[in-house]
């Protein structure tokens, strides 16, 4: 009982204390999150590479679940002209439209979210838990499945390690703060607000670090999407910089994949955002009231028909870095014979 | 000129890589939708000689998908003061990474006196640039193993004092160097209208069984000269020229070269398969 009281922890100076805290603290936390990075090894693993037919649903399951798959779903429906969004007096309905019969030779998923469309349904009910969401649970269990096999998604034993992380250190954070805490009280100091601050802190930093393994995406899966996006990067840049091209390209090249699903699965609705489609950004999230408040929406916003032309400005894409010259104003920026003042060209 | 004997034998054995695609980034996304129809790519090595975190990403991105052929342009090898060894140094590691069954450069200077011109210069047809052109090659093969192919340019104005055609000189830099040729049929179109000269006539001077590769895009016409712009389809002229030049040169790859004013990848598409039916026709790839 003697040495509970007395032992050099114990008896440590309060400043000197409050170091040694800190520094046990950031040991457990660097210890936490040492041991759950080395649990997810599927970093280690070499990356899938991009499909050589990308799937957008697919992607859109990768980067957020069911409800991006959702959402991708019903942006490519209005797309086609089979579902639209009418502004009412009390809101934004969505709903199918008369073409909406014809559509029989859609995927499954679509078809799927094509049915639950056949009563109008507020924005609240997409998003609602028991939403669309439930409903293309379905359709998306082979792309869980998929993800799983290629260990994308975060392994399922990591909750338990994670937890089992937490706990351990959380005890260690507690017990050493708890007790130097009783014995400043019982030897009457009360000075001991940085004490529960640190612990506090400690804590807060120790479950932060153990929560991330909970992340869906293992380290390949987030790996893997930052490698798609990189692939698929530039049509954000595209559609915003030259909006004449909308629509153009999968109307007269029927059987390629339609870039603006593929941009959708890949960012998101929200990369709409400033390209011909960005109403459906206002109508899905309500963000903005649309110009057209009370007309009709869900067709092609394209509004031009002839396949513009991209100029090499797009090179100065967000994605895209200056200065990729090396000094010469050939190969990437093009170099003519005439152009370059009267030298060469390549 | 065992060294010249031993490119050349290493030459004959180079694969057949198909239509390839100069790599310009405005269009990555639509080369990752489409990368079946796209063989092998060229990069242009200089973007990626010090590059950022983004263009190495992007440089392990497009590798782990095509098959990269890097394509120089400013290790200046016309140069009489010879070559920028720290510019070779980090060319020949960028070589050694991607190691590509070949990689090019082009006949021409971009510095001189130790100025960098930003353009790639064309040479004097003469015994002097060609002996510096042939000891800078013999330069860079001692840091750099690949087989090197040099690209024939254009140019506006044929420098006085040639000794001999440009044809011949081509020929001649092939013999001594055993270097394959990439030739860039535009350029050798753009050439032949800007200057007079017959296509037929250069072709029958070359030794049309070192050319390696060839570059096909189209130019714009500025004031009565064609002008090799990179911005244009390829011309009717061009696709003749390629399909002349796959009759009888055992070439292992096309590439498409557009740089500038691009145009729906769609169209890109089409010269594409275009070239690859062109290839077949000939039994140059599958």
């Amino acid at each position: 009982m003697e040495w509970l009281l007395h032992n050099p922890i114990a008896d440590m100076y309060g400043p000197y204390f409050l170091l040694f805290y800190a520094v046990v603290i950031l040991l457990v936390v660097v210890s936490a999150w040492l041991v759950l990075r080395a649990q997810d090894w599927t970093a280690r693993m070499p990356l899938p590479p991009v499909p050589a037919e990308p799937d957008p649903y697919e992607i859109a399951y990768l980067r957020g679940g069911e409800m991006e798959v959702a959402e991708t779903a019903i942006f490519s429906l209005m797309q086609r002209g089979y579902l639209q969004a009418t502004e009412r007096p009390d809101g934004t309905s969505f709903e199918r439209t008369p073409e909406a019969a014809e559509a029989g030779r859609l995927p499954q998923l679509e078809r799927r979210v094509l049915e639950w469309f056949s009563t109008p349904r507020r924005r609240a009910e997409i998003f609602a838990p028991l939403g669309l969401r439930y409903e293309v649970r379905g359709g998306c269990v082979q792309f869980e499945q998929k993800l799983r096999r290629e260990h994308l998604l975060t392994p399922q034993h990591m909750e338990k390690i994670s937890r089992l992380v937490w706990l351990t250190g959380a005890l260690v954070l507690a017990a050493l703060g708890g007790y130097k805490l009783v014995i400043a009280l019982s030897r009457g100091r009360f000075n001991v607000a940085f004490l529960i601050i640190m612990c506090i802190v400690g804590l807060v930093m120790l479950r932060a670090v153990s929560r991330l393994p909970q992340s869906r995406l293992s380290r390949r899966g987030r790996q893997y999407l930052d490698r798609l996006q990189m692939a698929f990067a530039q049509l954000k840049d595209r559609y915003r910089q030259q909006p004449q091209i909308a629509d153009t390209q999968p109307a007269r090249f029927a059987n390629s994949i339609d870039p603006t699903l593929i941009l959708v699965g890949a960012f998101g609705v929200a990369s709409l955002a400033g390209t011909p489609y960005e109403d459906y950004t206002r109508k899905m999230y309500g963000s903005q009231s649309s110009s057209g408040a009370g007309g009709t929406w869900g067709t092609s916003s394209s509004s031009a028909d002839g396949g513009g032309s991209y100029s090499s400005s797009d090179s100065s894409s967000s994605d895209s870095g200056g200065g990729d010259g090396g000094g010469s104003s050939c190969g990437g920026g093009g170099c003519g014979g005439g152009g370059c003042g009267g030298c060469g060209g390549d | 000129m065992a060294d010249a004997a031993e490119t050349r034998s290493a030459r004959s054995g180079l694969p057949a890589l198909g239509v390839g695609l100069g790599f310009r980034e405005p269009f990555r996304s639509e080369l990752f939708m489409h990368r079946r129809e796209v063989d092998f790519l060229e990069i242009t090595a200089e973007h990626y000689l010090d590059a950022s975190p983004r263009k190495e990403r992007e440089l392990e991105l497009l590798a782990e998908h095509f098959r990269l052929i890097p394509h120089a342009l400013n290790l200046s090898l016309g140069s009489a003061e010879g070559l920028d060894a720290a510019y070779l140094k980090k060319l020949a590691r960028l070589v050694r990474r991607l190691d590509p069954p070949w990689w090019s450069e082009h006949i021409s200077f971009t510095r001189a006196g130790g100025v960098e011109i930003g353009h790639l210069a064309p040479l004097p047809w003469t015994r002097e640039a060609l002996d510096v052109l042939c000891r800078n090659v013999s330069e860079v093969r001692r840091h750099i193993d690949a087989p090197l192919i040099l690209e024939n340019i254009t140019y506006l104005l044929a420098l006085p004092g040639g000794e001999m055609t440009e044809a011949d000189f081509l020929a001649e830099l092939v013999e001594r160097t055993g270097c394959g040729l990439l030739l860039d049929i535009t350029n050798l179109h753009t050439n032949a209208l800007n200057h007079g000269y017959d296509v037929e006539e250069f072709l029958g001077r070359l030794p049309l069984e070192a050319i390696v590769q060839l570059h096909f895009v189209g130019g714009r016409w500025d004031d009565g000269v064609l002008i090799d712009s990179h911005s244009e389809p390829t011309p009717t002229e061009v696709w003749q020229l390629m399909e002349r030049v796959l009759e009888c040169a055992p070439v292992r790859g096309v590439v498409l070269e557009r740089d500038e004013n691009f145009p729906p990848f769609a169209e890109i598409l089409l010269e594409l398969r275009r070239a690859r039916d062109a290839g077949r026709r000939h039994e140059r790839w599958a």
